[in-house]
């Protein structure tokens, strides 16, 4: 085996746990987390000797593809005849449960933007950094997108004051 | 919901997770293929050239004014006709397809060229439904219309250093309606594209425009052969 097949495979056993997990988070599924993995790493694995840092190029990769639009459009338009049956996704706490429901509310671009500033620590510039594109659409993705979580949150919160009383 | 449950929520979901354990295999074999696609563009192209190879043809439309800014051109005789490498067609009138401008996923100005019944839901931000796709074959072309000077010539395949689509100056996408081996999907931005664009002229505004020249193949995102792609198209 080559060098860099050793360095690559090395690289996705290292790696991939905690991509897999930025995923979900960038998709709020656990089957387009998989999916979305999978095109990452194929596409890092294509360019790995001219990849500098690897794991911040894998991050770009992934966050680039996730509000991808003729990704999207051929996921969500043609997906349906060739995916395979989703897997029910295991979650562990009610806060994730919530999250999850309510990302599914949320625009490809409000859920990356979120990801990156609650999973990926990034402020404004790093967000549109990441994402290619500028700082205003950054904030008005993210000034939505918190938006939206908040109005989910008000009726499952009220829901479960009633349950409790 | 204040910032620490979204934070504490947000620890939760992107815990680190065990990736299946055929991963790696999986992504050697995608590396694989999209090197293998590449390295077989030109013998593809060339065989597109003998006509032994599916072939799109992209046909002329006339803007017409709109608040949205959609050109299309029923009475045009233009056509788009895409064949499998069974001699099996598809065959699009220009009517049926329409040109219009809109902000990128960057956040800049791009021509879409697609089926005229697309557009509606495109342009509100809604997702067309499934059944859209299953009625008939899907072409999506998306231009960035500042990366472009008349008659500039782009080789193919056009793909961004991130492989993201709003970096690209030009995304043409083709999907066939059937299931299947005769399904495909096919793109130039895989590997398996090769051959050329020549963009004579791209111009959003009050009445949009795009004319465009393309020789070459477009590669398969599904693993199935890559088409090959010739004609024009002028607004």
């Amino acid at each position: 085996m080559r060098d860099t097949d050793a360095e690559l495979s090395a690289f996705v056993e290292a790696q991939s746990a905690v991509l897999l997990g930025f995923a979900h988070a960038l998709t709020g599924n656990r089957h387009d987390a998989w999916d979305l993995l999978q095109e990452t790493l194929v596409r890092v694995g294509e360019r790995w000797r001219r990849i500098d840092e690897p794991a911040a190029y894998a991050r770009t990769v992934m966050t680039r593809l996730n509000v991808d639009r003729i990704r999207r459009l051929r996921r969500e338009l043609l997906g349906a005849r060739t995916r395979e049956p989703a897997t029910h996704d295991q979650l562990t706490s009610a806060a994730e449960a919530w999250l999850v429901e309510a990302l599914a509310t949320l625009t490809p671009r409000q859920r990356t933007a979120l990801a990156l500033r609650y999973v990926e620590d990034l402020d404004v510039r790093g967000i549109a950094e990441r994402m290619g594109c500028s700082e205003g659409t950054v904030k008005s993705q993210l000034s939505r997108g918190i938006q939206r979580l908040k109005e989910h949150a008000e009726p499952t919160r009220t829901a479960a004051q009633k349950v409790t009383r | 919901m204040n910032e620490p449950e979204i934070l504490d929520a947000y620890r939760d979901l992107s815990t680190p997770q065990s990736p299946p354990p055929d991963l790696l295999a999986r992504v050697d074999r995608g590396i694989r293929r999209r090197r293998t696609l590449r390295r077989s563009a030109t013998g593809l192209a060339a065989l597109a050239v003998a006509g032994g190879v599916g072939v799109v043809r992209l046909g002329g439309s006339e803007p017409t004014a709109s608040d949205q800014q959609v050109a299309t051109d029923p009475g045009s005789t233009s056509t788009l006709t895409f064949t499998h490498l069974d001699g099996g067609t598809h065959t699009f009138a220009a009517g049926d397809l329409a040109l219009f401008c809109t902000s990128s996923d960057s956040g800049r100005e791009s021509l879409v060229l697609t089926r005229a019944d697309l557009v509606d839901d495109l342009l509100a931000g809604r997702e067309p439904g499934e059944e859209v796709v299953e009625s008939a074959p899907l072409l999506y072309v998306e231009l960035l219309v500042d990366k472009v000077t008349p008659g500039q010539e782009f080789p193919l395949p056009f793909d961004s250093r991130s492989g993201d689509s709003s970096d690209r100056v030009m995304t043409i996408f083709f999907a066939s309606d059937e299931g299947g081996r005769r399904a495909n999907e096919v793109s130039s931005a895989e590997p398996g594209a090769s051959g050329a664009v020549t963009v004579n002229e791209a111009r959003c505004g009050a009445d949009p425009a795009l004319s465009f020249a393309i020789d070459g193949t477009l590669g398969s995102e599904v693993g199935q052969p890559a088409m090959a792609i010739e004609g024009d198209y002028h607004s």
